[in-house]
Protein backbone atom coordinates (compact mmCIF):
# COMPACT_ATOMS: atom_id res chain seq x y z
CA UNK A 1 0.00 0.00 0.00
CA UNK A 2 1.70 3.10 -1.14
CA UNK A 3 1.58 5.58 1.66
CA UNK A 4 1.34 8.67 -0.10
CA UNK A 5 -1.70 8.14 -2.15
CA UNK A 6 -4.33 10.47 -1.44
CA UNK A 7 -6.28 9.99 1.36
CA UNK A 8 -9.53 8.26 1.10
CA UNK A 9 -13.04 9.75 2.13
CA UNK A 10 -13.91 6.32 3.70
CA UNK A 11 -10.25 6.29 5.98
CA UNK A 12 -10.63 6.29 9.51
CA UNK A 13 -7.84 8.66 11.23
CA UNK A 14 -6.15 8.49 14.66
CA UNK A 15 -5.27 11.00 16.90
CA UNK A 16 -3.60 10.90 20.30
CA UNK A 17 -5.22 12.25 23.22
CA UNK A 18 -3.48 12.38 26.56
CA UNK A 19 -4.79 10.35 29.15
CA UNK A 20 -4.73 12.38 32.13
CA UNK A 21 -7.89 14.33 32.56
CA UNK A 22 -5.93 17.54 34.39
CA UNK A 23 -4.74 18.27 30.65
CA UNK A 24 -8.59 18.62 29.41
CA UNK A 25 -7.98 16.62 26.45
CA UNK A 26 -11.16 15.32 27.44
CA UNK A 27 -13.92 15.34 29.93
CA UNK A 28 -16.61 13.51 31.14
CA UNK A 29 -20.01 15.85 31.61
CA UNK A 30 -22.91 13.68 33.55
CA UNK A 31 -21.08 10.33 32.69
CA UNK A 32 -20.86 11.59 28.72
CA UNK A 33 -17.09 11.43 26.86
CA UNK A 34 -16.36 14.75 25.10
CA UNK A 35 -13.62 15.36 23.47
CA UNK A 36 -12.04 18.66 23.98
CA UNK A 37 -10.25 21.05 21.16
CA UNK A 38 -7.45 21.37 22.88
CA UNK A 39 -6.93 17.67 21.86
CA UNK A 40 -6.24 19.11 18.62
CA UNK A 41 -3.73 21.76 18.94
CA UNK A 42 -0.76 21.85 16.57
CA UNK A 43 2.21 24.55 16.92
CA UNK A 44 2.09 23.54 12.69
CA UNK A 45 -1.78 24.49 13.06
CA UNK A 46 -1.71 21.39 11.12
CA UNK A 47 -3.01 19.00 13.12
CA UNK A 48 -1.22 15.31 13.11
CA UNK A 49 -3.29 11.72 12.45
CA UNK A 50 -2.44 8.06 11.55
CA UNK A 51 -4.71 6.62 8.80
CA UNK A 52 -5.94 3.79 9.88
CA UNK A 53 -5.53 1.23 7.17
CA UNK A 54 -1.86 1.92 7.39
CA UNK A 55 -1.76 0.66 11.00
CA UNK A 56 -3.66 -2.18 10.30
CA UNK A 57 -6.15 -0.95 11.93
CA UNK A 58 -4.35 -0.92 15.03
CA UNK A 59 -5.12 1.82 17.38
CA UNK A 60 -2.65 0.79 19.65
CA UNK A 61 0.17 0.92 17.12
CA UNK A 62 -0.22 4.98 17.39
CA UNK A 63 0.05 5.33 20.44
CA UNK A 64 2.52 8.09 21.12
CA UNK A 65 2.34 6.94 25.39
CA UNK A 66 1.54 4.50 26.96
CA UNK A 67 -1.15 6.71 29.09
CA UNK A 68 -2.65 7.99 25.70
CA UNK A 69 -5.98 7.56 24.20
CA UNK A 70 -7.21 6.86 20.26
CA UNK A 71 -9.26 8.67 18.93
CA UNK A 72 -10.71 8.47 15.27
CA UNK A 73 -12.24 10.37 12.59
CA UNK A 74 -13.19 10.04 9.33
CA UNK A 75 -11.34 12.02 6.52
CA UNK A 76 -14.56 12.35 4.55
CA UNK A 77 -16.17 14.19 7.70
CA UNK A 78 -13.75 16.28 7.93
CA UNK A 79 -13.67 17.83 4.35
CA UNK A 80 -17.33 18.39 5.62
CA UNK A 81 -16.75 20.28 7.87
CA UNK A 82 -17.24 23.51 5.73
CA UNK A 83 -14.46 25.77 5.31
CA UNK A 84 -12.18 28.29 7.68
CA UNK A 85 -12.90 31.90 6.69
CA UNK A 86 -10.03 34.65 6.62
CA UNK A 87 -11.79 38.08 7.33
CA UNK A 88 -10.51 41.57 6.97
CA UNK A 89 -13.38 44.50 8.51
CA UNK A 90 -15.96 41.88 8.43
CA UNK A 91 -15.64 40.98 5.18
CA UNK A 92 -14.44 37.64 3.89
CA UNK A 93 -11.30 37.67 2.09
CA UNK A 94 -10.63 34.03 1.82
CA UNK A 95 -12.28 30.46 2.46
CA UNK A 96 -9.57 28.18 3.20
CA UNK A 97 -10.74 24.52 2.53
CA UNK A 98 -9.97 21.26 4.63
CA UNK A 99 -8.37 18.45 3.64
CA UNK A 100 -6.51 15.79 5.35
CA UNK A 101 -3.25 14.62 2.96
CA UNK A 102 -0.79 12.04 3.72
CA UNK A 103 2.82 13.40 5.02
CA UNK A 104 4.63 9.97 5.47
CA UNK A 105 7.80 9.58 7.50
CA UNK A 106 10.39 7.15 7.30
CA UNK A 107 9.09 6.71 11.34
CA UNK A 108 5.48 6.58 10.31
CA UNK A 109 4.52 5.98 6.77
CA UNK A 110 1.03 6.11 7.61
CA UNK A 111 1.74 10.07 9.03
CA UNK A 112 -0.74 12.38 7.58
CA UNK A 113 -2.14 15.98 8.45
CA UNK A 114 -4.94 17.77 8.65
CA UNK A 115 -4.14 21.12 6.63
CA UNK A 116 -6.28 24.23 5.35
CA UNK A 117 -6.07 25.66 1.65
CA UNK A 118 -4.80 28.03 1.26
CA UNK A 119 -3.36 28.23 4.22
CA UNK A 120 -4.03 30.30 6.89
CA UNK A 121 -2.41 34.17 6.92
CA UNK A 122 -2.96 37.53 8.46
CA UNK A 123 -2.46 38.65 11.90
CA UNK A 124 -1.69 36.14 14.79
CA UNK A 125 -4.83 36.81 16.15
CA UNK A 126 -7.43 35.52 13.13
CA UNK A 127 -5.04 32.54 12.22
CA UNK A 128 -6.11 31.53 15.80
CA UNK A 129 -9.48 32.43 15.82
CA UNK A 130 -9.40 30.65 12.40
CA UNK A 131 -7.63 27.06 13.51
CA UNK A 132 -9.43 27.47 16.54
CA UNK A 133 -12.35 26.73 14.91
CA UNK A 134 -11.12 23.46 13.25
CA UNK A 135 -10.09 22.49 16.54
CA UNK A 136 -13.71 22.96 17.77
CA UNK A 137 -15.29 21.13 14.81
CA UNK A 138 -12.99 18.43 14.73
CA UNK A 139 -13.16 17.83 18.67
CA UNK A 140 -16.92 17.51 18.10
CA UNK A 141 -16.38 14.57 15.66
CA UNK A 142 -14.49 12.71 17.60
CA UNK A 143 -16.40 13.06 20.27
CA UNK A 144 -19.49 11.34 18.39
CA UNK A 145 -17.24 8.68 17.50
CA UNK A 146 -15.59 8.33 21.53
CA UNK A 147 -12.82 6.11 22.33
CA UNK A 148 -11.30 4.11 19.51
CA UNK A 149 -8.89 2.75 22.37
CA UNK A 150 -9.59 4.22 25.87
CA UNK A 151 -6.62 6.32 28.13
CA UNK A 152 -4.67 4.45 30.92
CA UNK A 153 -3.82 7.25 33.20
CA UNK A 154 -2.01 5.86 35.86
CA UNK B 1 -12.26 43.37 24.66
CA UNK B 2 -11.32 45.02 28.30
CA UNK B 3 -13.37 43.51 30.62
CA UNK B 4 -12.28 45.96 33.81
CA UNK B 5 -14.03 47.46 36.57
CA UNK B 6 -16.26 44.95 38.21
CA UNK B 7 -17.74 45.88 41.09
CA UNK B 8 -18.87 42.64 43.76
CA UNK B 9 -22.39 41.73 42.82
CA UNK B 10 -25.17 40.72 45.71
CA UNK B 11 -26.61 37.74 44.92
CA UNK B 12 -30.49 38.53 45.01
CA UNK B 13 -32.10 34.82 43.95
CA UNK B 14 -32.25 31.59 45.67
CA UNK B 15 -29.07 30.69 44.84
CA UNK B 16 -27.20 29.86 48.29
CA UNK B 17 -23.82 32.05 49.06
CA UNK B 18 -22.11 29.09 50.29
CA UNK B 19 -22.58 27.67 46.79
CA UNK B 20 -21.08 30.33 44.93
CA UNK B 21 -18.55 30.49 47.28
CA UNK B 22 -17.77 26.81 46.63
CA UNK B 23 -17.68 27.45 42.89
CA UNK B 24 -15.52 30.09 42.96
CA UNK B 25 -13.15 28.06 44.93
CA UNK B 26 -13.08 25.35 42.34
CA UNK B 27 -12.31 28.12 39.58
CA UNK B 28 -9.52 29.31 41.90
CA UNK B 29 -8.05 25.65 42.09
CA UNK B 30 -8.25 25.55 38.30
CA UNK B 31 -5.81 28.57 37.67
CA UNK B 32 -3.79 27.12 40.40
CA UNK B 33 -3.15 24.25 38.21
CA UNK B 34 -2.87 26.71 35.00
CA UNK B 35 0.03 28.48 37.15
CA UNK B 36 1.83 25.28 37.15
CA UNK B 37 2.32 25.15 33.22
CA UNK B 38 5.33 25.57 31.30
CA UNK B 39 6.20 26.33 27.84
CA UNK B 40 5.60 22.99 26.13
CA UNK B 41 3.50 21.34 29.09
CA UNK B 42 1.68 18.99 26.64
CA UNK B 43 4.65 18.07 24.55
CA UNK B 44 2.66 19.78 21.64
CA UNK B 45 4.58 22.92 21.79
CA UNK B 46 1.67 25.10 23.60
CA UNK B 47 2.46 28.13 25.54
CA UNK B 48 1.71 28.58 28.90
CA UNK B 49 -0.58 31.62 30.40
CA UNK B 50 1.47 34.40 31.40
CA UNK B 51 0.81 35.92 34.58
CA UNK B 52 -1.22 38.99 33.43
CA UNK B 53 -3.44 36.24 31.12
CA UNK B 54 -4.26 34.37 34.36
CA UNK B 55 -5.21 37.42 36.50
CA UNK B 56 -7.22 38.34 33.15
CA UNK B 57 -8.66 35.12 32.63
CA UNK B 58 -10.08 35.01 36.04
CA UNK B 59 -11.52 38.51 36.03
CA UNK B 60 -13.86 38.00 33.25
CA UNK B 61 -14.84 34.26 34.17
CA UNK B 62 -15.31 35.93 37.79
CA UNK B 63 -17.76 38.51 35.96
CA UNK B 64 -19.30 36.33 34.05
CA UNK B 65 -20.36 33.92 36.84
CA UNK B 66 -21.14 36.56 38.83
CA UNK B 67 -23.19 38.35 35.73
CA UNK B 68 -25.34 35.21 35.22
CA UNK B 69 -25.74 34.32 38.98
CA UNK B 70 -26.49 37.78 39.95
CA UNK B 71 -29.95 37.17 37.26
CA UNK B 72 -31.05 34.41 39.02
CA UNK B 73 -29.77 31.99 36.83
CA UNK B 74 -27.43 28.87 37.89
CA UNK B 75 -24.10 28.88 36.40
CA UNK B 76 -22.15 25.51 36.14
CA UNK B 77 -18.81 25.48 36.78
CA UNK B 78 -16.93 25.77 33.19
CA UNK B 79 -13.80 23.30 32.50
CA UNK B 80 -10.59 25.67 32.62
CA UNK B 81 -7.56 25.43 31.12
CA UNK B 82 -4.96 26.79 28.70
CA UNK B 83 -4.65 26.81 24.69
CA UNK B 84 -1.20 26.21 22.60
CA UNK B 85 -1.58 30.24 22.38
CA UNK B 86 -1.50 30.49 26.15
CA UNK B 87 -4.74 31.80 26.09
CA UNK B 88 -7.00 30.79 29.37
CA UNK B 89 -10.34 29.12 27.82
CA UNK B 90 -13.57 27.98 29.76
CA UNK B 91 -15.96 25.91 28.15
CA UNK B 92 -19.68 24.90 29.29
CA UNK B 93 -22.05 22.30 27.25
CA UNK B 94 -25.48 22.12 27.51
CA UNK B 95 -27.29 19.81 24.78
CA UNK B 96 -25.61 20.36 21.65
CA UNK B 97 -24.60 23.83 22.56
CA UNK B 98 -21.12 24.81 23.14
CA UNK B 99 -19.81 28.38 24.67
CA UNK B 100 -16.35 28.68 24.43
CA UNK B 101 -14.29 31.72 26.12
CA UNK B 102 -10.68 32.49 25.13
CA UNK B 103 -9.00 35.47 26.93
CA UNK B 104 -5.53 36.47 26.59
CA UNK B 105 -3.76 39.68 28.56
CA UNK B 106 -6.07 41.66 27.12
CA UNK B 107 -8.80 40.73 25.09
CA UNK B 108 -11.18 38.19 24.93
CA UNK B 109 -12.95 36.09 22.36
CA UNK B 110 -16.56 33.77 22.91
CA UNK B 111 -17.15 30.76 20.29
CA UNK B 112 -20.57 29.62 20.11
CA UNK B 113 -21.42 26.06 18.64
CA UNK B 114 -23.93 24.07 17.99
CA UNK B 115 -23.03 21.36 15.27
CA UNK B 116 -19.51 20.45 13.16
CA UNK B 117 -20.03 22.93 10.35
CA UNK B 118 -17.80 26.06 10.74
CA UNK B 119 -19.88 27.96 8.31
CA UNK B 120 -23.26 27.44 9.40
CA UNK B 121 -22.90 26.53 13.42
CA UNK B 122 -20.33 28.17 14.84
CA UNK B 123 -19.99 32.16 15.87
CA UNK B 124 -17.14 33.77 16.85
CA UNK B 125 -16.77 37.45 18.16
CA UNK B 126 -15.46 39.57 20.85
CA UNK B 127 -16.61 38.93 24.50
CA UNK B 128 -17.77 42.33 25.83
CA UNK B 129 -19.37 42.12 29.76
CA UNK B 130 -22.77 43.39 28.15
CA UNK B 131 -22.89 39.84 26.18
CA UNK B 132 -22.11 37.96 29.27
CA UNK B 133 -26.68 37.07 30.11
CA UNK B 134 -27.07 37.16 26.34
CA UNK B 135 -24.42 34.06 25.57
CA UNK B 136 -25.72 32.45 28.66
CA UNK B 137 -29.65 32.34 27.80
CA UNK B 138 -28.36 31.38 24.22
CA UNK B 139 -26.81 28.62 25.69
CA UNK B 140 -29.44 27.04 28.22
CA UNK B 141 -31.73 27.77 25.47
CA UNK B 142 -30.93 25.00 23.37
Amino acid sequence: MDSNERVQDNEELYRNVRGKLEDKEYSILNGKLIIEYHAFWDSSLKPSVDRAKLKNNDPALSLLSKTNGIVSVNAGDIRKIGTVKTKHENEVIADHAVDVIPDPTPENPAHAIIIVKPELFGSKSKQKNAFKLLQIALAALATKNGWTLEPSPH
Amino acid sequence: MNSENYEPIEYKHNILKSEVEAQKLEISEQFAALTKREDNWDGRGSQKPTVLTLIHGKKVIDAMLDSVISSGYECDTPSISSDGFGNVTAVWYKNKRQLHLQIGEQEAEYFKVWGTNIDTEMDVDFLKPENYLTLWKWLIDG
